[in-house]
């Protein structure tokens, strides 16, 4: 039978020691050196806990081994419940703001965070801000260097304030939405690299937050990000190549980012149903810092 | 009845696909056709790893290896074909008769790979990609005369895909064309129609293959490019039908429904309205299929129900042999028709597993069975 010609399993998990070792072994400021620290408090907290903490505290930045998706909407609290009880998943995608973000937010609030997390959810906050000059359709920023680096702190600024208001804690880690296409021309590239560069040293002043891009692994260049001076604290790679391991990014090195520093998205828009509800999810699997109650590693699959 | 297209919801597998882009072909086999042998289902030994079911009854395998089978009888036959690369990922191979059309990916780049004896020989040009990708849709008119390919970058599905619009020009090369979003391509006589935009709100018509496009009101004002209410409907791909397109909108906010438009873009009015039993979030959009000039399957999201449409008359019905919510439907005729469905359980938050299968019908959807 066909059907039965084409199973594919998810993928098991069981409880896993996360490494403490260095990663992206490259000279840091020592605000990103802060950045960094808490990420390796959130490892060794990750080797602790295998089950999310059911608290009301505030939630913050905790490694997260585990499935996840994201929706460009944030689903009401029901949704997200039945997305929870026997599912995959533990870590959801938020847009928490930016002039680019595609839908409205009616259900992202501060207590909708405290319900989710109290349940047992890992959030991913995405800021999407001016994209790349070269890209088509959206705000920019500016091609200019200098002014693209204050663009980046101005944003970092901006979605500090945004973790913020949501309740999460001043440590929680926060991601830039870089949409991919068009970064293909040097002074592009370099503006894009620029703008990263203000973005993340704007949020490495105390109190840090873990920083975090996102783009396709290729066509956005993601690897390029490394040579920044820090480079972002994590990556969020796109390609929808339905491979879970985040170890597995076409175009991105395998010596970069590789303690416990990276998301990937590994398939695009699909319907899934669970529990009686559907939603219109792209596919994640998390190995890295993720705002929370507390550490989970929910699939080896995703390390 | 001039729509290129018609296409069920692209499977969310490895994507590849299968679009016949013909709404006057025979549920027979093309004996002779794709250059292979045709057998009755699936054969043995084949084992694919993606599979897709698009346009009027067709569905194409994809094994690991990139050896394909098309069937364009709603998955009764069966036949090999042979593609000169691995297909791009997306609706990018199109087969009519012995007419096959693909896009392939290689190190090389992006090609339009052109077949007019079944796929024995082919012809390669290149489509001359500004932002690399592996990502395309490729749609041919039914006379295969017009053609365009909507590529699109990976990981940017939240908010506009970065499309890369190539169209056919008359003497066969393909012209970049700017795309106003990502989604979906169909041909409807000259004009060009693109669904896609945030929660796929938006309906675009070009009237001059892909220089310039207008956005077009389905039910009420066009939505938003940025802050979209994620209470606006979705927009599904445009249906051929007994009197001009049938534009399928799937309402989320209240009581969720499918909302069936029909007439011309920029002329569109509502007819029949398929209430919805399944809890829906934003952006989804339910399975349509035309099954006939004037017959239209609805599958709902969340369950394997199916609402048949003949007229202005419906009817629901509980299949056998449906073991989910489809992802994707496709019919040859008013019986016999394909589906894909992924049935996922989990146990806590370990052992979870996913099983994408395909499925057939020759009853009209009443009842299903395993292809193969």
């Amino acid at each position: 039978m066909l059907g039965r010609m084409l199973p594919r399993i998810l993928g098991g998990s069981r409880a896993v020691a996360a490494g403490l070792s260095p990663t992206v072994a490259r000279r840091r400021s020592l605000p990103a050196a802060l950045g960094t620290a808490l990420l390796l408090i959130a490892g060794c907290l990750a080797g602790a806990a295998v089950q999310p903490t059911a608290a009301s505290a505030t939630p913050q930045s905790y490694t997260t081994i585990g499935k996840g998706g994201d929706s460009c909407t944030a689903p009401s609290t029901s949704q997200m419940q039945a997305f929870w009880t026997n599912t995959p998943f533990l870590v959801w995608g938020i847009y928490i703001g930016g002039i680019d973000r595609a839908c409205s937010q009616p259900n992202l609030t501060k207590s909708w965070v405290t319900t989710v997390t109290n349940e047992g959810w890992a959030l991913l906050p995405l800021w999407v801000g001016p994209q790349n000059p070269c890209l088509s359709g959206f705000d920019h920023f500016s091609t200019n260097t200098s002014t693209a680096y204050s663009q980046g702190q101005t944003e970092a600024k901006s979605a500090y304030n945004a973790l913020i208001a949501l309740g999460m804690a001043a440590n929680s880690p926060v991601i830039y939405d870089m949409e991919a296409g068009g970064s293909n021309t040097t002074t592009c590239i370099n503006a894009t690299k620029a703008f990263v560069q203000g973005w993340t040293d704007q949020l490495a002043v105390a109190p840090a937050q873990p920083s975090g891009i996102y783009t396709s692994t290729c066509a956005g260049f993601l690897d390029d990000f490394a040579s920044n001076s820090p480079p972002p604290n994590f990556i969020d790679g796109a390609d929808y190549d339905g491979v879970i391991s985040t170890s597995s990014m076409p175009c991105v090195s395998t010596s970069h980012w590789t303690n416990h520093q990276r998301h990937k998205q590994y398939a695009g828009g699909h319907n899934e149903t669970w529990n009686g509800v559907t939603l219109n999810i792209d596919s994640t699997c998390s190995n890295g810092p993720a705002v929370a109650n507390g550490a989970y590693n929910g699939n080896n699959g995703c390390l | 009845m001039t729509i290129a297209t018609l296409r069920g919801s692209v499977l969310a597998l490895l994507g590849i696909a299968a679009l016949a882009g013909c709404s006057s072909h025979s549920t027979h086999p093309p004996a002779g056709s794709a250059a292979g042998d045709t057998v009755v289902g699936a054969p043995a030994g084949f084992v694919p790893a993606a599979a897709v079911v698009s346009g009027a009854g067709h569905a194409l395998l994809v094994d690991a290896h990139d050896a394909a089978l098309v069937s364009t009888d709603a998955g009764a036959h069966w036949t090999s074909l042979r593609l000169p690369g691995k297909p791009a990922a997306g609706d990018s191979v199109v087969v009519a008769g012995d007419r096959v059309t693909a896009v392939t990916v290689d190190a090389a780049g992006m090609r339009l790979q052109r077949s007019t004896d079944g796929g024995r020989s082919w012809q390669a040009s290149p489509v001359p990609l500004t932002i690399p990708t592996d990502q395309a849709q490729l749609a041919v008119s039914p006379d295969g005369g017009r053609l365009a390919v909507l590529a699109t970058v990976r990981g940017t599905a939240n908010d506009g895909d970065s499309p890369q619009l190539y169209v056919q020009d008359a003497g066969g090369r393909l012209v970049a064309r700017q795309a106003p979003a990502g989604g979906q391509l169909a041909w409807d006589g000259s004009r060009l129609l693109l669904t896609g935009g945030p929660l796929r709100t938006r309906l675009y018509a070009s009237p001059d293959a892909g220089r310039t496009w207008v956005p077009v009101p389905v039910g009420g004002a066009v939505a938003p490019r940025f802050g979209v209410d994620p209470a606006a409907p979705s927009i599904g791909q445009p249906l051929a039908g007994a009197v001009g397109v049938t534009v399928p909108v799937t309402e989320h906010a209240g009581a969720a429904a499918v909302q069936l438009y029909t007439g011309t873009p920029g002329a569109l009015v509502p007819g029949v309205r398929v209430p919805l039993a399944s809890r829906l979030g934003s952006g989804v959009l339910a399975p349509v299929a035309a099954a006939g000039p004037s017959e239209i399957v609805v599958a709902e999201p969340g369950s394997s129900t199916l609402h048949l449409v003949t007229g202005h008359s419906q009817v629901t019905v509980h299949p056998v042999g449906l073991p989910g919510p489809v992802d994707a439907l496709s019919f040859a005729d008013a019986e016999h028709g394909v589906a894909q469905v992924t049935v996922r359980s989990c146990t806590g938050k370990q052992d979870c597993a996913e099983s994408p299968e395909v499925l057939a019908t020759s009853d009209g959807g009443r009842s299903w069975h395993h292809t193969g």
